[in-house]
């Protein structure tokens, strides 16, 4: 097959349109140059942000609801949330500027919930010393739908939707530039770029059971990887306790294990033989989906595998249950009726641990500097800053810092730097490697049936609980994929919109970030926050107060450590 | 258990001149939601398909619309029941796109659109 690739060219290429992505190119915008905003769907309407809650935290002390917080306070907090392995030179841009990119979203007409005298509504969150979580009116899918828009309506940012980007160009040592399907059109492309930043968001979509949006599949860091950059911590996967597992029509649907908690439902989680399974007052988020996967693992769990989200036996009044439900998660609630035909204030629900945000990913620095010129990285996809452990409410508040951050840096860096070139070889290269899915195969393989293997083999190995054993596994099942299957991958004879394409493509960079995720958790011999390992249960200081980091050496992953950054408030005893 | 029975309509710019309402049998013994049939579809039946799949999980951000019997409605949040049949079609006045995708970012506003499903355009094919 033969085929064409465009050439287009930029000052700053942003890679991914929701929260971080979108406020990234407003930032760079805003700094004169021209952007280019790739989605794989539609920016506003894409990645994980329209799927988070109401909560982004800010410390806005007196314009809040504790005159008592600051910016100090939330630094220390995500320091020790962060079982002190978030790099402090980051975490102080995202807790000092916290609170002016808010007002930055309200200016854009982001609503925020707020008292009666004008002060922001905020309620508190564990790990949170204050109430710091701001309520955003509408949940992150107004966030994103009134960034997208608020970066549309600046002139010199052009967004390009269905637009995949799979590989970063370089030239040299620098990135410049990344290489991508126009999906609707069907046609390779490259944009050319003196500044490339990632934004588009975490891994979570590389388990089989995820409450984010499937197309959550790991390019930055795969794209990252094989750009040379180094990655960080991919061991450190959160998983929320209560997702629906069952029907498959609301699969992956938050059901809040907070509402359990005395104050609202005083409700619990049973296994098969009716017992709950949380004491109360009910465990943080990390112990409590041990409990549960102990449950499930032990051979107590529901016909599907999961536990049973039981509100009925409430001993609250069933109409104050229902007020709950309706009052804090009414899309939730509603979804679930509609989706499913379930009242989960009348039935229980079938739940279960699914993956839910990434800590880990690319390296950077306080500017959102990766390892390698030229390229930047912000947001979910973006690594050191969280440490092993996020606080309730920071993923947002770091879309909106470390995304104007980066913008803001890509932007400065873009005006420096010389006009991007790439050898048409190398861009031919990589194009042949996208088209050659279109041959014909001894023994084709449906993109769908390598994704869903892939997903199959994390979901199982790299879980709440892991072991060596289990991780080596893994990583023996990824290699047989990757040498076997991936070369396999047959598509359909179909340009546009071609999704069989996209997932081929897609797997490509799943299997890479699968693997470098198992060898991380493998590498990392202790537990410790969302990394909790069966033959090193113990958390080790001594060994491991630093960072797992993964880069390409010779074709292959390297891993080792590399001490956290620490600049104001080391940890005790080190 | 009852199949569901989806008509779904099927147009490639680049290849068909005119679009074609596919029809597909779906196993089912509960409810499916139209999502879930369409992504059957691409799994069991036929993978050249084009839809837009799943964001949010919750019935918001409206990446799934589509029109189901002459109506616009979230595919991830409207259930088919077992025995019935569904007309799916790509959401009216955008471009489309492929199949049962259109281009959002775009709104078409003249009655002359070529590749738009609006009352009127069409109306041959649907009568196949």
């Amino acid at each position: 097959m033969s085929f064409v690739i465009k050439e287009v060219k930029t000052d700053v290429v942003v890679v991914g349109g929701a929260g971080a992505g979108c406020r990234a190119a407003i930032a760079a915008a805003d700094e004169g140059v021209e952007v280019v905003l790739l989605d794989k769907g539609t920016a506003g309407r894409s990645g994980a942000t329209p799927c988070a809650l109401w909560s982004i935290q800010a410390p806005f002390g007196e314009r809040g609801m504790d005159s008592r917080d600051s910016p100090e306070q939330m630094f220390r907090d995500m320091v020790v949330g962060g079982r002190y392995l978030g790099d402090q030179n980051i975490v102080e841009v995202i807790s000092h500027t916290a609170c002016d990119r808010i007002l930055d979203l309200e200016s854009y007409g982001v609503k925020f919930k707020k008292t009666e005298d004008g002060r922001f509504y905020q309620t508190p969150m564990p790990g949170q010393t204050y109430p710091r979580s701001c309520f955003i009116i509408e949940n992150g899918n107004a966030l994103s739908t009134i960034l997208a828009k608020e970066a549309s309506q600046r002139r010199n940012v052009w967004i390009r939707n269905d637009f995949l980007a799979f590989h970063i160009l370089k030239r040299g040592d620098r990135a410049v530039g990344v290489l991508g399907l126009d999906v609707k059109e069907g046609e390779l492309e490259a944009i050319l770029a003196k500044s490339v930043v990632l934004a588009s968001g975490g891994y979570t979509s590389i388990w089989d059971f995820s409450d984010n949006p499937p197309t959550m599949t790991g390019d930055a860091v795969a794209m990252a990887y094989n750009a040379g950059a180094d990655i960080v911590d991919l061991e450190f996967n959160q998983f929320y306790g209560t997702d629906v597992l069952w029907p498959p029509s609301v699969r992956g649907t938050v059901v809040l294990y907070e509402l359990l908690a005395e104050p609202f439902t005083d409700a619990n989680v049973y296994n098969s033989e009716g017992k709950p399974v949380f004491p109360k007052p009910l465990p943080i988020r990390d112990e409590a989906i041990r409990i549960m996967y102990r449950e499930i693992m032990e051979g107590r769990g529901t016909p599907h595998g999961g536990l049973w989200y039981d509100v009925t036996k409430s001993p609250k009044p069933r109409e104050e249950v229902r007020r709950i439900f309706e009052e804090m998660t009414p899309r939730h609630y509603e979804f679930i009726k509609n989706a499913a035909g379930i009242d989960l204030v009348e039935e229980p629900l079938e739940v279960a641990p699914a993956s839910h945000y990434q800590c880990g990913g690319v390296y950077i620095n306080e500017k959102g500097e990766t390892t390698v010129a030229g390229l930047f990285a912000c947001g979910e996809c973006a690594g050191n800053y969280m440490g092993a452990n996020r606080l309730a409410g920071s993923a947002l508040a770091d879309t909106q810092t470390m995304g104007a951050q980066a913008g803001r840096h890509a932007a400065l860096a873009a005006k420096k730097s010389p006009e991007p070139r790439v050898s048409r070889r190398s861009l031919e290269e990589e194009g042949s490697r996208a088209c050659s899915l279109f041959k014909k195969k001894r023994n084709p393989i449906s993109p769908q049936e390598v994704k869903e293997q892939i997903k199959r083999v994390v979901g199982r190995y790299v879980a709440p609980i892991r072991d060596a054993q289990g991780l080596k596994t893994a990583l023996n099942e990824l290699k047989r994929i990757k040498s076997k299957l991936i070369p396999n991958m047959a598509i359909p004879c179909v340009a546009k919109y071609n999704l069989e394409w996209v997932d081929a493509l897609e797997a490509n960079l799943m299997v890479e970030t699968a693997e470098l995720t198992v060898g991380s958790a493998l590498f990392r011999t202790e537990s410790r926050g969302h990394h909790f390992r069966l033959d090193h249960p113990e958390t080790d200081d001594k060994r491991w107060l630093k960072h797992t980091v993964v880069r390409m050496k010779g074709g292959n992953p390297s891993y080792f450590t590399r001490p956290v950054i620490y600049t104001r408030m080391p940890p005790q005893g080190a | 258990m009852a199949d569901i029975t989806a008509k779904v309509f099927r147009f490639d710019p680049t290849v068909d001149r005119m679009p074609r309402y596919e029809t597909y049998r779906i196993p089912a013994d509960e409810p499916m939601t139209v999502l879930t049939i369409l992504r059957y579809i691409r799994r069991q039946i036929d993978p050249t398909i084009s839809f837009r799949d799943y964001i949010c999980y919750k019935g918001i951000c409206a990446n799934c619309m589509v029109t189901v019997n002459g109506k616009p409605v979230r595919g991830c949040s409207t259930r088919i029941n077992p025995g019935e049949t569904v007309l799916v079609e790509p959401m009216f006045k955008h471009p489309i796109v492929k199949d049962l995708v259109v281009d959002f970012g775009t709104t078409i506003k003249s009655e002359d659109a070529v590749y738009t499903i609006r009352r009127g355009v069409f109306i041959e094919a649907r009568r196949q």
